[in-house]
């Protein structure tokens, strides 16, 4: 009997050895795995991306309509806009303003998604091959997307905007009021640490404050849906309005140079 | 060689697990596909192949998703071990019972990982962590029949031919 419960014993110690070895060896087989994948990642996303659009095929017309009405009203408020442009333009030259830098971006397209609904995440197909380097930020032409936080040879795994691990200095365009915006793991995002009486209000555009080298300064994140106070009573909070739709975006930009 | 087949799923499912098609997905949230790969391995192969295939799993899940905590890694193979354990004292030989087990051990691994994430002090609203705790669990435990059919037929052998496995083990401890 007490040969039985030693070999038992030794059987468990030894699963015990296996899994251990495996979690430690773990972050090493990363990188190679992922690059393995990438080709079916690929082919399965795009395979994915054909479906959906079959699937929403009477979604996406009217969106198109929509969305062509909407490109011609504004290219034609793009048209009046551009002599105030070139009039702030000219003046900025002759205030001797210096030109701000623009971002140097690297643009990738995701290949993959987070593999279970308690993170937020995506896997783009650029890597440090391409100059993707952990910690850098993602936008796309909208706004904030998250940040780099893996980045393998030919791949590179983004931390979403709406993970609530993620946390973004950010203010109020109008009021200038900070907080501390992060993910809820829904579709909205909550901006934290705000004052009993914050000078903020409904459909307020909320931006990346760049208080820190994060995020550059003025990318925008939302819009102020609601405000409400927080579990201690201490502190107020508000919901924002992603500026991207973070559930479906399909092309992201690097901001490989600030 | 369908050992070999059930490693192929096991990638298929993780691909799949990636790529999951928006239409597909019910309150946004998927299946934990490699999760039912870990469960349906205990169920066709012995303990050991069970806990190589849900390691495999877990690690594969755990290299998806963005780090740097490797949770999965431990906590299919604890499932898969559990799995193996009770249904050496309660028959799992019918397709509610493993779909009842299947929901438990997807509840149980969404409700660690959602109270893993509140413990680290990051507020998830109420309403969100029922929906992923028990919509995703339930969409789990429903898409496990299809697939578990469907890996069964692909990695089948005749049952003379078949080495040991838990209901076998089962079924001589009976006799």
């Amino acid at each position: 009997m007490f040969k039985a419960n030693r070999k038992k014993l030794s059987s468990y110690i030894a699963i015990l050895g296996l899994v251990i070895f495996v979690f430690l060896l773990a972050p090493a087989l990363t990188d190679p795995s992922l690059s393995a994948l990438k080709l079916p990642l690929s082919i399965a996303s795009a395979l994915g991306r054909e479906l959906e659009a079959f699937v929403f095929f009477h979604r996406n017309y009217y969106q198109n309509l929509a969305l062509k009405k909407e490109a011609g009203f504004l290219r034609f408020k793009l048209n009046a806009q551009k002599e105030t442009l070139l009039e702030s333009e000219r003046l900025k030259t002759l205030l001797n303003f210096k030109q701000q830098s623009p971002f140097k971006v690297v643009s990738a397209r995701v290949i993959g998604r987070s593999p279970d609904g308690w993170t937020s995440s995506v896997i783009i197909d650029k890597g440090r091959q391409n100059g993707v380097r952990r910690g850098m930020p993602v936008v796309n032409y909208a706004g904030l997307i998250g940040r780099v936080v893996e980045a393998g040879d030919v791949s590179a795994k983004i931390l979403l905007a709406s993970d609530p691990s993620l946390g973004v200095s950010a203010i109020v365009q109008r009021s200038r009021q900070e907080g501390l915006v992060s993910g809820t793991l829904g579709a909205r995002l909550m901006m934290r640490y705000l004052p009993e009486n914050p000078d903020i209000r409904l459909q307020d555009t909320v931006v990346t404050s760049g208080f820190n080298e994060a995020f550059p300064k003025g990318i925008p994140i939302g819009t102020v849906v609601d405000i409400g106070k927080e579990f201690s009573g201490l502190s107020r909070y508000c919901l924002i309005r992603p500026a991207v739709n973070l559930a479906n975006i399909e092309e992201v930009l690097v901001v490989v140079q600030q | 060689m369908r050992k070999i087949i059930f490693f192929i799923c096991i990638i298929t499912s993780c691909i799949l697990q990636a790529a999951f098609p928006a239409p597909l997905k019910i309150f946004g949230t998927k299946p934990d596909l490699l999760l039912i790969c870990a469960i349906s391995a205990c169920f066709i192969f012995g303990q050991g192949w069970a806990l190589f295939f849900s390691l495999t799993s877990g690690l594969l899940k755990d290299i998806l998703g963005p780090g740097p905590v490797y949770s999965n890694i431990l906590l299919f193979p604890l499932w898969g071990l559990l799995i193996i354990g009770f249904s050496r004292k309660v028959c799992l030989d019918y397709d509610p019972a493993r779909m009842g087990a299947v929901f438990v051990a997807a509840v149980l691994q969404n409700i660690f990982c959602g109270s893993s994430l509140i413990f680290q002090g990051k507020g998830i609203p109420p309403g969100i962590f029922l929906r992923i705790a028990l919509v995703s669990s339930l969409y789990t435990a429903l898409a496990w029949p299809p697939v578990f059919k469907f890996i069964q037929s692909v990695s089948y052998r005749p049952p003379a031919q078949r080495e040991t496995s838990i209901q076998d083990e089962v079924s001589i401890q009976d006799d």
